[in-house]
């Protein structure tokens, strides 16, 4: 068992499982059947009886814990050895057996449990059924058939599976983060959709504080909250002041939007860091502006400024005319 | 030759920057044009602003429900406007709990009232990007207009 400390831990435990089972296989073939059968109802009248609550509890008490023991296998092996050695000696009175090594403090209870009581299948079941119960409310996410039991020839492979299912649950952790309840969580469908709602909701704050400058320092809910709040209030009063400012403009802005299309929009196109060019609405949008200029323009002759703006129309019509027939050709 | 605009029409369809400044100045143009001699500067800016809030909404489009509820109150603002009197006399100062500043949050964000928190934020996210691309081109077009 020492040799073999570079295998994995699920590896050591089956294989010491194997073990288990073919040295258990060989005391029941070597049991009578009679002497099998007393066995069982002595060992099921003492469990169901008296012993089945404190069973219970010390699996609630040590089932969390059992993965930490399960690795070391030592100890589970000297207390199978110990375990062995008293129903060698001890045979007869079974009863005492059994109660001594439920008695006994022994660290990995599960496994002492299985070994010794396995062969009553309603026993088993019903611990197994409490296995079951808790691993479910532990991780609410594994699934086990609760007939799998009660059968010898079956026993080592369900105590396998339940092995393999507590690591599997172990290796599904980081996946279900979110719906996942941690110990001591409630695990209802309500909390359960609620704490996602939560993460949800902090998601977006995190996206909500990259996007306003100044957020990161704040902690706190309340203070992003507040800052978020601030940022909008001052972004819609630079709004309005700005509105303010075009609205003082406005007598002045008469002939400017006139010439805007033409000459200021790629300029001002060129403010932005992106390249952007309108599509292919928005060509028809400023040809329909820019025939309403000309045609001002035309009566609006005799003002002195004007006299860029039909230059620049010719300069500019061209571009946008094959633009507007590659856009034709792109899209028709 | 034909692969150009194909890049255009992609860029520029993301682009709510181009989208908005089309609609803004065409809004502002309409206005100079429907200019009436009586109507002093309170009156003037009151139109810009709303020229300004409707384009964006309308650059956005409905796919959001601020840009809806906006759109929704530009269009039924002779409705709105008793609603929005009584609602200025009643208002508090900022309360400083959480609650308070969801609140808040609700009454800054046009059509949240109705939402849930989540998507609050979801709206609030989209609406602080919004408003800051149409900061920068007002702030453009005022530079080009006083230049």
């Amino acid at each position: 068992m020492l040799s073999c400390g570079e295998m994995s831990v699920l590896e050591r435990q089956r294989a010491v499982l194997e073990r288990l089972y073919s040295q258990s296989k060989q005391q029941l073939s070597s049991l009578p059947l009679q002497n099998l059968a007393q066995f069982n109802n002595l060992i099921t009248e003492q469990m169901m009886g008296s012993l089945d609550v404190p069973i219970d509890q010390r699996m609630n008490e040590n089932f969390t814990n059992f993965n930490m023991f399960g690795r070391e296998h030592d100890k589970g092996i000297i207390g199978y050895g110990f375990t062995n050695n008293w129903q060698e000696t001890a045979r007869p009175t079974f009863s005492t057996v059994s109660n001594s090594s439920i008695t006994t403090v022994s660290p990995p209870p599960e496994k002492e449990i299985d070994t010794i009581v396995a062969p009553r299948g309603n026993v088993v079941s019903t611990k197994k059924r409490k296995a079951e119960q808790f691993s479910e409310e532990e991780d609410c996410k594994i699934k086990r058939p609760q007939s799998e039991i009660s059968e010898k020839s079956q026993r080592a492979a369900s105590g396998n599976n339940s092995k393999e299912n507590s690591k599997t649950s172990e290796v599904q952790k980081p996946d279900y983060i979110h719906v996942r309840a941690r110990r001591g969580q409630a695990t209802d469908s309500h909390s359960l959709a609620e704490r996602a709602r939560r993460e949800k909701i902090s998601k977006k704050m995190k996206y909500l504080q990259d996007l306003v400058p100044g957020c990161n320092k704040v902690t706190g809910k309340a203070g992003m909250l507040d800052e978020i709040i601030n940022y909008v209030q001052s972004l819609q009063k630079q709004v309005e002041f700005l509105s303010m400012k075009l609205a003082t403009l406005n007598p002045r802005l008469d002939l400017n939007t006139d010439n805007f299309f033409t000459k200021d929009f790629p300029s001002y196109m060129s403010n932005f860091p992106t390249i952007d060019v309108p599509t292919f609405s928005e060509y028809n949008l400023i040809q329909h502006q820019q025939m309403l200029p000309q045609r001002r323009e035309n009566c609006l002759m005799s003002f002195p400024e004007a006299d860029s703006s039909p230059i620049t129309v010719v300069q500019q019509q061209p571009n946008f005319e094959t633009d507007l027939q590659s856009l034709f050709q792109c899209q028709l | 030759m034909a692969t150009t605009p194909r890049r255009y029409l992609r860029l520029s369809r993301r682009s709510i920057k181009t989208r908005f400044a089309y609609r803004f100045l065409r809004a502002l143009k309409k206005l100079n044009k429907q200019k009436k001699p009586n109507s002093n500067r309170v009156k003037q800016y009151h139109r810009v602003k709303l020229a300004a809030y409707a384009s964006m909404a309308s650059a956005v489009g409905s796919k959001r429900a601020w840009s809806r509820a906006l759109l929704w109150k530009i269009r039924n603002r002779g409705l709105t406007r008793t609603l929005v009197k009584k609602r200025v006399d009643e208002e508090n100062p900022r309360e400083e709990t959480g609650f308070g500043c969801t609140n808040e949050l609700r009454k800054l964000v046009p059509g949240g009232e109705v939402m849930n928190f989540y998507n609050l934020l979801d709206e609030t996210a989209d609406y602080i990007k919004c408003l800051s691309s149409q900061v920068q081109v007002m702030r453009n077009i005022l530079d080009l207009f006083s230049s």
